[in-house]
């Protein structure tokens, strides 16, 4: 029934309901739509569209519906709204297409909007006395692969579109509400000024609110237009990781250092593609190892697939190349006899290389980090111990691991992006002496605690009423989107900066006044920032009826910046722990004598930054946890998720 | 309203003889029995369902199908009645493998709306509390609607599924209901249930195994041994009984492994071929099972 | 099919498919904001609500078994003084849920502290073990991995306190 609603959307509107027909298949043209003969329910398809069937996002572009070409299983095809739910969810099912499959076509891979190999790397030159003299190198080699994960998360997201008084109003949870604004003014022709969105708060673990809702917005506003009534249009929300394969070789002298090291990653990214080379950036700077290297090759590629474009999802690259390195350092102590612990104390010495990418960072605040928590678990002993068990004095029930992990963080974009884009916010000093921000992207929650936190404290504001924040402010500033931490990650540090200026400004102005800043930093000479360090340490048992590992306890340690609230923040980490591990296949422990608990100890360097450590601990939790795993099963092997079937495999269970 | 028009008529019978004569009254349209439902709407396209004319009989006022009785030697349950009842009440009367499987089965916040007749009666998916309940010797009651009357049958709950764990009351008592259930109150030496997946979510990778037996010092005797995969059936049969009956305790890894090979052999002539993770699944549940058996003849 | 009950203590007549589940029910045609998950049978957890007191999964519900009942959702629930016990539990341990599945998990827990206020653990009928194994299967029904089984422990027996220490309070002003 078309419901009649006395409220803001206008007095007695009457309502649609809408629900999305996606694609069973994949890699197929679309022949033709047969909706059934219902004159309840009225599809809307790309014909519909009365400016272009297309979202943008940086350098990518792909259709909102499909046109004649299905790239991948779970594309939206059409809309189907209708009086209630049930007859549009009927009419849904009803839809059947005429589609040919076809083959992959050269072109499919080798398509223009895919970046050529970035590549880094360097060469010392050689003593060639010193050459002469050389043992052969020992080579170590670790391919880590890191397959699709689908996150489902069954949430459901319902996009309100309707139009008074010549405006166009769009009502969503999003993450990016200046795309929702471009791209549903593009769908519907309509001038951006006449598009007004109200961003919903939204709780997005894997940036799923950063791209879809412009898609399902679109489609709304044009559904809206078609039937000239208010649309509610609902979908389930969806979610993948990209599939990457890291090789890894490296070659070392007699006494463990390892002198050459190449590195190869390709990562698989959907049917279209979004910033494939700020991918390929922040992968490449979790492909740089701690370690001294003399000669260094790492090589980053990206390939299109039939399958869901995969965006974001908490990292672009990062975290991934953070583990397959940390993994591959496991490798090496192991063919040298030693613990990944022992060979670390070694090795993790001096500074780390500066590169384009990170500047130097110094090795002994990593080494401090890992030492405390190596005796709260207690690695030290346990290690040996677990490592004899592999052989013939194991027993089928005393599988287990412990996993190390160190490394550093980043968060938000590459000064190479921040420059193409120019996102910004805007700071207003206004006559009352209140402190104003206007940022298009949502401050809800713990964003808005730490960005008034910063604001009350550098601006020294008594009452923290005067500091007003306005988000979703798409009409003034476009200050791009919530993703991958950049506001809890980069923008801090750019809103203290902007304080301090502001402050300085105060001197020589009347109020009120007002300050525009870059919301990424554009003059780091780096394309990213260490933001933060951490060591995590990962006890897992594989037990030996269902085959799934499982993990007993995590230790983590943190060196962060400035740090507004401790709990929250360790409430942050521990949800990301706990996440990862479920994603890479673990299962928490829920033996009475031995519940899983999370050690978490954080460490402030207060310094100016606010550090964002999310794409480095689940970086380093993979890491640890694949350690553990192998050495569970005395495998080789370094693929996540984790199956139950792999474990029963390399236990020599399955036939 | 578009709804009213295939909104499934509800039928709610109070007593046994109504719901027979409902039966029997729209003969060839019932589509649907209802007790808890927990199975019915948990299916993927459940709602909305493109079937019209959909006759559903609502068992939740029929107030004989929640009765409990207890004597010596039994105990008489209601199908109505739910799972977390059983488990509360039955916690020190029945043996532990029910109890434990039924704790297996889900929480207890999903228990309390999963009633045991539907546990028994859902086609196409084979609960392990059915299974265990098979193990046990349970006997069941149907109540076969006829024209003026109905007529109530006592039967061993095998019988309500063929030789390999498929569920065929429909076949071969068409329209009948799951009145009671009759769980004899008996003491064994050896208990063993174990689990592991998720029988509603992943059932391709779920697998029980639920062994009842007496000990004595000779070894195992009256042994009974009963595995379920969920969407396939189980498996409950007097060889395997016999074979895991002939082990000399404490068994040894040779005999264990013989044991695993015969059961495996069984499932693969009989059900089918199972999945990989099915079977290394099953293959840890054996061991563990013997270990746990040696665990217990050492301490007799 | 006609169907009547209160929903947050308003009480609706609504025609709706009789086999329609309460969860689409309740978010399609009385529009609560807290249910916004629909899971398609994979019994995600996160469409609990009260019905008549107790904790369902309300897409397992359909229309025709809540005739007459009450169904209290976490948009009315957050309004009592009983969520104030787990809220505070929540913010007293630093532990909360996330947003996606912070409705269901505190009314699961509601759930668990009216089943305890009444009998059993404080008759000593049950023991800790069977409780806290009872925890943890309740905690594995909502498959958001935001909460492990210690943090959700911790979080029931803070509440329980809570609760318990609220009612012997009120208990004592009413003596006095």
């Amino acid at each position: 029934m078309a419901d009649n609603s006395n409220n803001r959307y206008g007095k007695d509107e009457q309502r649609c309901y809408g629900t999305l027909v996606l694609s069973d298949v994949a890699k197929s043209d679309l022949i033709s739509i047969n909706f059934p003969s219902d004159n309840r329910c009225t599809p809307v398809t790309w014909e519909d569209f009365p400016g272009e069937n297309c979202i943008k996002a940086f350098s990518g572009a792909m259709p909102i519906l499909a046109k004649n070409d299905i790239r991948y299983q779970g594309q939206p095809i059409l809309a189907v709204v209708g009086p209630d739910y049930e007859s549009v969810l009927l009419s849904a099912n009803a839809v059947t297409f005429d589609i040919e499959e076809r083959e992959e076509e050269e072109s499919d891979r080798n398509s223009s909007d895919i970046p050529e190999e970035l590549v880094l790397s360097w060469t010392t030159p050689k003593d060639m006395e010193e050459d002469a003299e050389e043992e052969p190198l020992k080579k170590i080699e670790t391919v880590f692969e890191s397959k699709s994960v689908n996150t489902n998360n069954f949430s459901l997201i319902t996009c309100l579109a309707w139009q008074s008084e010549g405006r166009v109003h769009i009502e969503i949870p999003c993450r990016w509400p200046d795309l929702v604004k471009e791209t549903v003014a593009n769908a519907i022709d309509f001038p951006q000024k006449n598009i007004f969105v109200h961003a919903l708060p939204c709780h997005s673990h894997y940036d799923e609110y950063a791209i879809f809702p412009a898609q399902l917005a679109a489609i709304a506003a044009v559904a809206a237009l078609k039937v000239d009534m208010l649309v509610e249009l609902r979908s389930n929300l969806y979610s993948r990781s990209p599939e990457v394969s890291i090789k890894r070789t490296t070659w070392c002298d007699k006494n463990s250092n390892p002198i050459t090291e190449e590195v190869e990653m390709n990562a698989e990214l959907g049917a279209y593609l979004f910033a494939p080379d700020e991918y390929q950036r922040q992968a490449i700077t979790g492909l740089i190892p701690n370690y001294t290297l003399q000669n260094f090759t790492a090589k980053v590629s990206v390939s299109k697939s039939s399958r869901y474009p995969s965006v974001f999802f908490g990292s672009m690259g990062y975290s991934v190349a953070l583990a397959s390195s940390e993994v591959h350092v496991d490798d090496i102590a192991k063919k040298y006899g030693l613990s990944p612990l022992a060979w670390r104390n070694l090795h993790l010495e001096g500074k780390r290389r500066f590169t384009d990418y990170l500047p130097s960072i110094e090795l002994s605040p990593l080494k401090n980090l890992y030492k405390k928590i190596v005796v709260q678990s207690g690695y030290g002993r346990k290690w040996p111990s677990y490592a004899l068990q592999n052989g013939s004095m194991s027993l089928l029930d005393f599988s287990r691991g412990i996993g190390l992990a160190v490394g550093v963080g980043i968060s938000g974009f590459s000064t190479t992006l921040a420059k193409k884009t120019n996102y910004q916010a805007k700071l207003n000093y206004t006559e009352k002496n209140n402190i104003t921000l206007s940022v298009s992207f949502p401050t809800k929650g713990y964003n808005g605690h730490l960005i008034r936190g910063i604001l009350t404290q550098e601006m020294r504001v008594k009452d923290e009423g005067d500091v007003i924040l306005f988000d979703s402010d798409t009409g003034t500033v476009n200050s791009g989107p919530d993703v991958l931490n950049r506001v809890s990650g980069k923008f801090p540090k750019q809103l203290i900066s902007g304080c301090r200026k502001l402050q300085r400004m105060a001197k020589v102005k009347e109020l009120p006044f007002s300050l525009t800043l870059d919301t990424d930093d554009k003059m780091n000479p780096c394309e990213f920032e260490n933001s933060g360090s951490m060591a995590v340490i990962i006890e897992v048992i594989a037990d030996d009826v269902s085959f799934r590992p499982v993990v007993r306890s995590v230790w983590a340690n943190v060196m962060v910046g400035l740090i507004f609230n401790e709990k929250e923040l360790k409430a942050t980490m521990r949800h990301e722990i706990i996440e990862t591990l479920n994603i890479s296949g673990a299962v928490l422990s829920t033996d009475l004598k031995h519940p899983f608990t999370v050690n978490i100890n954080i460490e402030s360097r207060n310094t100016d930054g606010v550090c964002s450590m999310t794409q480095a601990l689940q970086a380093l939790v993979q890491a640890a946890f694949i350690d553990a795993i192998r050495q569970c099963t005395g495998s080789k092997k370094a693929i996540l998720p984790v199956k139950p079937e792999y474990l029963a495999e390399s236990q020599g269970v399955t036939r | 309203m578009y709804t009213e028009l295939r909104s499934p008529n509800v039928h709610e019978p109070k007593t046994v003889g109504e719901y027979s004569d409902t039966v029997i009254n729209y003969k060839g349209n019932i589509n649907s029995l209802w007790a808890g439902g927990t199975f019915i709407m948990s299916r993927k396209d459940f709602y909305p369902s493109p079937t019209t004319n959909v006759e559903i009989i609502n068992l939740k006022d029929i107030e004989e199908l929640y009765r409990l009785q207890r004597n010596d030697r039994y105990a008489e349950i209601g199908s109505m009645v739910s799972l977390n009842d059983i488990a509360q009440l039955g916690k020190n009367i029945f043996p532990k493998t029910i109890i434990s499987a039924i704790e297996h089965t889900a929480c207890r916040m999903l228990r309390e709306r999963i009633s045991i007749g539907g546990t028994l009666c859902t086609q196409g998916f084979t609960s392990s509390v059915a299974s265990v309940l098979v193990l046990l010797d349970t006997a069941v009651e149907l109540i076969i609607p006829k024209r003026r009357n109905y007529a109530r049958k006592w039967l061993h709950a095998s019988r309500l599924y063929d030789k390999n764990g498929r569920l065929t009351l429909n076949t071969n008592y068409k329209n009948a209901l799951v009145s009671k259930l009759r769980i004899a109150i008996q003491n064994f030496d050896f208990e063993y249930f174990n689990t592991t997946g998720s029988p509603m979510i992943e059932p391709e990778a779920s697998v029980s195994l639920a062994t009842v037996a007496k000990l004595d010092q000779n070894g195992i005797a009256n042994t009974r041994i009963i595995i379920t995969f969920p969407s396939r059936g189980f498996v409950y049969n007097r060889d395997i009984d016999n074979m895991l009956g002939s082990l000399q305790l404490p068994a040894d890894d040779i005999r264990c492994k013989e044991v695993e090979k015969f059961i495996l052999a069984f499932i693969r002539d009989n059900i089918g071929k199972i999945t990989p993770i099915q079977e290394a699944r099953l293959k840890g549940m054996m061991n563990d099972m013997i270990m746990t058996l040696n665990q217990h003849i050492l301490t007799l | 099919m006609r169907v009547e009950l209160v929903v947050d203590g308003k009480t609706l007549s609504l025609n709706v498919s009789s086999d329609k589940p309460l969860s689409a029910l309740l978010r399609e045609n009385v529009e609560i904001k807290s249910l916004n998950s629909c899971c398609n049978g994979n019994i995600c957890g996160n469409c609990i609500v009260l019905l008549d007191g107790k904790a369902v999964l309300s897409c397992l519900v359909p229309a025709f078994n809540v005739k007459n009942s009450t169904v209290v959702t976490f948009d009315s629930f957050s309004k009592t003084k009983e969520y104030r016990d787990i809220e505070s539990a929540y913010a007293t341990l630093g532990i909360e849920p996330c947003q996606n599945c912070y409705a269901s998990k505190t009314l699961m827990i509601e759930n668990i502290l009216r089943r305890y206020e009444e009998s059993e653990l404080e008759n000593n009928k049950k023991s800790e073990d069977d409780f806290i194994s009872e925890l943890l299967h309740e905690n594995a029904l909502i498959k958001c991995y935001c909460m492990d089984s210690s943090s959700f422990i911790a979080v029931v027996m803070e509440s329980l306190n809570n609760r318990r220490k609220r009612k012997n309070n009120v208990h004592r002003t009413k003596i006095s």
